[in-house]
């Protein structure tokens, strides 16, 4: 027996870096933990989830601790000699253990399935006074369409892309689209993710108790850039909400002189126009091409392409005008520019407010 | 010709005039030498052939895995492209799935039932040879198109629309959807097979409640692959349609519904996971009983358990797809049916930990594998009931949480049981030991290592990093779990190169006794390795776990001792010669390259399909003219006499080796 000192401490090393791994992992800042909603839905399931994974934890402390114990108190001893004479009660079973241990799994997972019911339909409900906006996924970036509903101060429809904002306490009830392949809307904090399929329209709720920018991604794998096709959910208070609505119902201005003059016939010249909307300015995309942003008020938005670059570094826009193919799979062609003309265009697309 | 009376069968001996059918090659005889591989219908060495293949494959696999885990060690990696990145995932579990833990256990099935059950062979040792080279073909066939650059990168999920020729051009699924297409036809005469082999060939006395617990999970399995491998066939051959021939069943313009390919590939791909579980259960529970010198606690549990999980693993394939779109009713309906497959599932943990209390544990390497399969796929299991909440999948499902889910049950749970079968079985099959000292060494690197690896990953998910993701943004929180993970896979690394050293070291640990372990079931009675026809004595059985009754009785007294004289299944003065076994035959390999050559011509040129079909017509043709057992040949075996003597060492008989034991 002078291994069982060594075995113990080995054990405590053992737990004390799996306490710490855990403890660490929960500590860090995650923007997309799922074990800490910021909404009801995602709450709901957290509440869910929490207490089946501590019976799950119950479990794995009563079966670990029976193999450990069994592991360590019938270990074989050095002085046992392997004669017949010395072998263990031969036991075949015991039906009673096994009725035990079949029905009491099935009496916890019965538990378990009756608080479980009814939040799978809650999940799938459409609640009274929720608020209707349309998400279209496609490879690999999410467009949002905001249909009018004066109730939420929407006026005339709204179409932006990569950023949702909503208003903050609302229910948003999403209606799912696919362009192209399966993706999968998904911003943890807010609610679980519920898949976007081609040639179906899937419903999905969202709310967020609080103003807040969620994070999120599309977890369908997708194809090259799946990993690319991120997103955030931007939840305002009452004002701010108001002060958004206005200013993507606002007309653009027309640049009249200068570079960003220059920019705008420029954004013709190479194309961007046959795939990119601005509405009041450019708003025929040719037939065929594939669908790209609604740029109308780029620079209101935080980030762009598929929310993997920050908009108010101008170095990042300015690589992207320069090689769209840095995010891999990009869909987006335009020609070699020379510098002179990516600074028109960027005077440009500033303009777009 | 004489009337016929008793069952039909081809009749040895002088009648058959039709030798060489297409009068082109003589029928191979070879027993011995590298040739005789490639003609033998022995299903010992169809099983080795299995093993062996399976190996590579998971040096293969798990250098995919190795880039995959390069690429995300940090965030932004610039290991790998997002191409490659995908590829990378798309290979690693396509390999681990149908070319590395399906054919392990086709190994084990294939070498053990037949001794398991005290039969010569399994019921159509051609067809045996047959799957295993088509098996075979399958994986050469998607790894030459990975030589070639077609390389699929679309999950071994292959979700439709993205699978179609609008998003994947090139031949990258083509290969993906052929290879499982050969591979499937492997699994499923290899199915029919063995279930033939369970059921008809027993032993005398070997009654269905006396079949040792791996054969039974295995059966059940077998029984699993020839209902789920149609499934996916069907869906496998209309993707091959819409791809080659415009069939436009999964294409949504033309009015098709993805959701159908989901359906079709995890009615098949749930059951899947029961068929490459099952065994490896099979596999521990044959482990403990010896090492815990105790019979198996609640073998009829054991064996009705396993039964239920094949039943019940039909009905939960949706929850695969709580995200898709279903309505309530039918995420609730699979919801509860997910829950209760866990009841027969923790029955058979609770009965593996009845079987070590109060035993006398001894832990060997094999021992510990077993045992850490059942603290590893507890774990497992644990983290697939919180999936079976299903608002709670909808945060878990593809994220990371289900990575470490499936690693937990398929790597923690079957090939740790596989290698527990490595170094329990090692022994009886090449009758050399695998290092102990190695085996151990090689146990704690893969249980650091799986566990640093996979652990992590249950607070990835939870902390909402996607799967199936070729990279992540720093400040996500995911940095030091991702790095610890990285670390994890690269000691698994090591300990896979520490086993491959004691397979090459254990060249020299020669067998002294065929029954090292004091084991349990028939196949320890003969020799070890087993002779070409298995068993000297004709096998039959009075109990379950036979050899050991032969072994051990209990006295008046109710205490148990060793018997005075042993029934051996093995005798020294066995005239072998006197055994008719099956012919070598070159039908099986002949058939079987016909297959990816249909497939190439099929991708790349009909021309190349016509010569396939033709090996495989022809091949048919010539094996049905062909008897199963050759009448020119004198019934030679590598130990019969005349023959020259064997490169394997000589089996150890359990007559001659046991004594001293």
């Amino acid at each position: 027996m002078t291994k069982s000192p060594r075995l113990r401490r080995a054990g405590q090393v053992v737990l004390g870096l799996a306490l710490t791994l855990i403890v660490a992992g929960c500590a860090s800042n995650a923007p997309q933990d799922t074990l800490k909603p910021e909404g009801k839905y995602a709450r709901q399931i957290d509440n869910l989830f929490k207490p089946v994974f501590l019976i799950a934890v119950v479990v794995f402390i009563l079966v670990e601790g029976l193999v450990l114990f069994s592991v360590l108190k019938y270990r074989r001893r050095s002085d046992d000699l392997d004669e017949p004479a010395d072998f263990p009660e031969q036991i075949h079973g015991s039906t009673k253990l096994e009725i035990g241990w079949t029905i009491l799994p099935a009496v916890v997972l019965g538990l378990v399935a009756i608080v479980t019911i009814p939040v799978i339909f809650t999940l799938n409900s459409h609640p009274k006074g929720s608020m209707d906006i349309t998400v279209t996924g496609q490879k690999y970036w999410w467009a949002y369409d905001y249909p009018t509903q004066p109730d939420v101060g929407i006026t005339k429809a709204i179409t932006t892309a990569n950023e949702l904002h909503i208003p903050a306490g609302k229910t948003v009830y999403l209606s799912l689209k696919s362009k192209d392949v399966i993706h999968s809307f998904w911003a943890p904090r807010l609610n679980g993710k519920r898949d976007v399929v081609p040639g179906r329209v899937h419903t999905w709720l969202l709310q967020a108790d609080k103003p807040g920018v969620y994070s999120g991604q599309c977890a369908e794998f997708c194809g090259t850039s799946h990993a690319n096709m991120r997103l955030k959910v931007v939840a305002h208070d009452p004002a701010s909400w108001d002060k958004w609505v206005a200013t993507m119902e606002a007309p653009l201005t027309k640049p009249t002189s200068g570079l960003a003059a220059e920019g705008y016939t420029l954004f013709q010249q190479k194309g961007c126009s046959g795939c990119h909307k601005v509405d009041g300015q450019w708003d025929e995309v040719a037939a065929g091409n594939p669908s790209a942003p609604n740029l109308t008020k780029l620079f209101t938005r935080d980030c762009f392409a598929g929310c993997i670059y920050n908009l108010d570094d101008r170095n990042e826009l300015e690589a992207w005008l320069r090689n769209p193919q840095r995010k891999a799979g990009s869909l987006m062609k335009i020609g070699q520019l020379s510098e002179d003309e990516i600074d028109r265009l960027y005077a440009y697309l500033q303009t777009l407010k | 010709m004489a009337a016929i009376d008793g069952p039909l069968e081809l009749t040895a001996g002088d009648e058959i005039q039709v030798r060489n059918p297409l009068g082109t090659f003589r029928r191979p005889t070879a027993t011995t030498g590298w040739r005789s591989w490639f003609t033998t219908v022995d299903h010992k060495k169809i099983g080795i052939m299995y093993g062996a293949s399976a190996l590579v494959f998971l040096a293969i696999g798990g250098l995919e895995a190795l880039l995959i885990r390069a690429q995300l060690a940090q965030p932004n990696g610039q290991v790998l492209s997002p191409e490659a990145y995908n590829q990378a995932f798309t290979m690693h579990g396509t390999t681990m799935v149908f070319f590395v833990i399906m054919p392990l256990l086709a190994a084990f099935s294939n070498y053990l039932i037949p001794l398991q059950i005290g039969a010569r062979d399994v019921a159509f040792p051609r067809l045996n040879a047959l799957s295993f080279w088509i098996f075979i073909g399958a994986g050469l066939f998607v790894y030459s198109g990975v030589l070639m650059g077609h390389i699929p990168d679309n999950g071994w999920f292959n979700y439709a629309p993205n699978s179609g020729l609008s998003y994947s051009p090139g031949h990258g699924i083509d290969f993906w959807d052929f290879g499982l297409q050969i591979a499937g036809i492997a699994s499923l005469v290899g199915a029919v097979n063995l279930i033939v082999t369970c059921l008809n060939m027993r032993a005398p006395g070997m009654t269905l409640m006396r079949m040792p617990i791996f054969t039974w999970m295995a059966l059940v399995s077998q029984f699993l692959l020839l209902f789920a491998i149609p499934v996916i066939t069907v869906a496998l051959f209309l993707l091959m349609f819409d791809r080659l021939f415009g069939g436009n069943f999964f294409v949504v313009d033309q009015g098709a519904d993805p959701l159908l390919w989901q359906h079709m590939f995890w009615i098949f791909g749930h059951p899947e996971v029961y068929i490459l579980i099952l065994p490896a259960f099979g596999i521990i529970s044959e482990v403990i009983p010896v090492f815990a010198r105790k019979p198996l606690f609640g073998y009829p549990f054991m064996v009705f358990s396993g039964i239920a999980i094949g039943f019940m693993g039909w009905g939960v394939w949706a929850h695969h797809m709580f995200a898709s779109g279903a309505g309530p009713v039918t995420v609730a309906a699979f919801s509860l049916s997910t829950m209760f497959i866990a009841v027969p599932t923790g029955v058979k943990i609770f009965n593996w930990i009845g079987t070590l209390w109060g035993g006398k544990l001894r832990f060997t390497a094999a021992m510990m594998f077993a045992v850490a399969l059942v603290s590893q796929f507890t774990i497992g299991g644990l983290s697939g009931v919180t999936h079976s909440v299903a608002p709670a999948d909808t945060q878990q499902t593809d994220t990371y949480y289900i990575v470490a889910h499936f690693h937990y049950v398929l790597f923690g749970g079957s090939l740790f049981g596989i290698f527990a079968g490595f170094y329990f079985y090692w022994p009886k099959i090449f009758g050399r030991f695998l290092s102990e000292r190695l085996g151990k060494l090689h146990f704690w690197l893969w249980f650091i290592g799986f566990n640093l690896t996979f652990g992590p990953m249950h607070i990835l998910g939870l902390q909402g990093q996607p799967r199936r993701t070729s990279t992540y943004a720093a400040g996500m929180g995911w940095d030091l779990m991702n790095l610890l993970s990285t670390i994890g896979s690269f000691i698994i690394a090591i300990g896979f190169l520490v086993f491959i050293y004691n397979v090459v070291a254990s060249r020299k640990n020669v067998l002294d006794n065929p029954d090292p372990w004091d084991a349990r079931t028939l196949e320890w009675g003969t020799a070890s390795p087993p002779p070409a026809h298995n068993y000297d004595v004709e096998p039959s059985a009075t109990h379950l776990d036979e050899w050991w009754h032969r072994k051990y009785e209990t006295d008046d007294r109710g205490k148990l001792r060793r018997r005075d004289k042993i029934e051996y299944l093995s005798d020294p003065n066995f005239d072998a010669s006197s055994v008719h076994l099956p012919s070598p035959s070159y039908w099986p390999i002949i058939v079987a390259a016909g297959l990816p050559l249909v497939a190439y011509g099929l991708i790349f040129t009909y021309w190349l399909a016509a010569l396939g079909g033709l090996l495989v017509v022809g091949g048919l043709f010539g094996w049905g003219f062909e008897p199963s057992v050759d009448p020119d040949a004198g019934h030679g075996h590598d130990d019969a006499p005349g023959h020259a003597p064997s490169p394997e060492p000589e089996p150890v008989a359990v007559g001659a080796g046991a004594e001293e034991s």
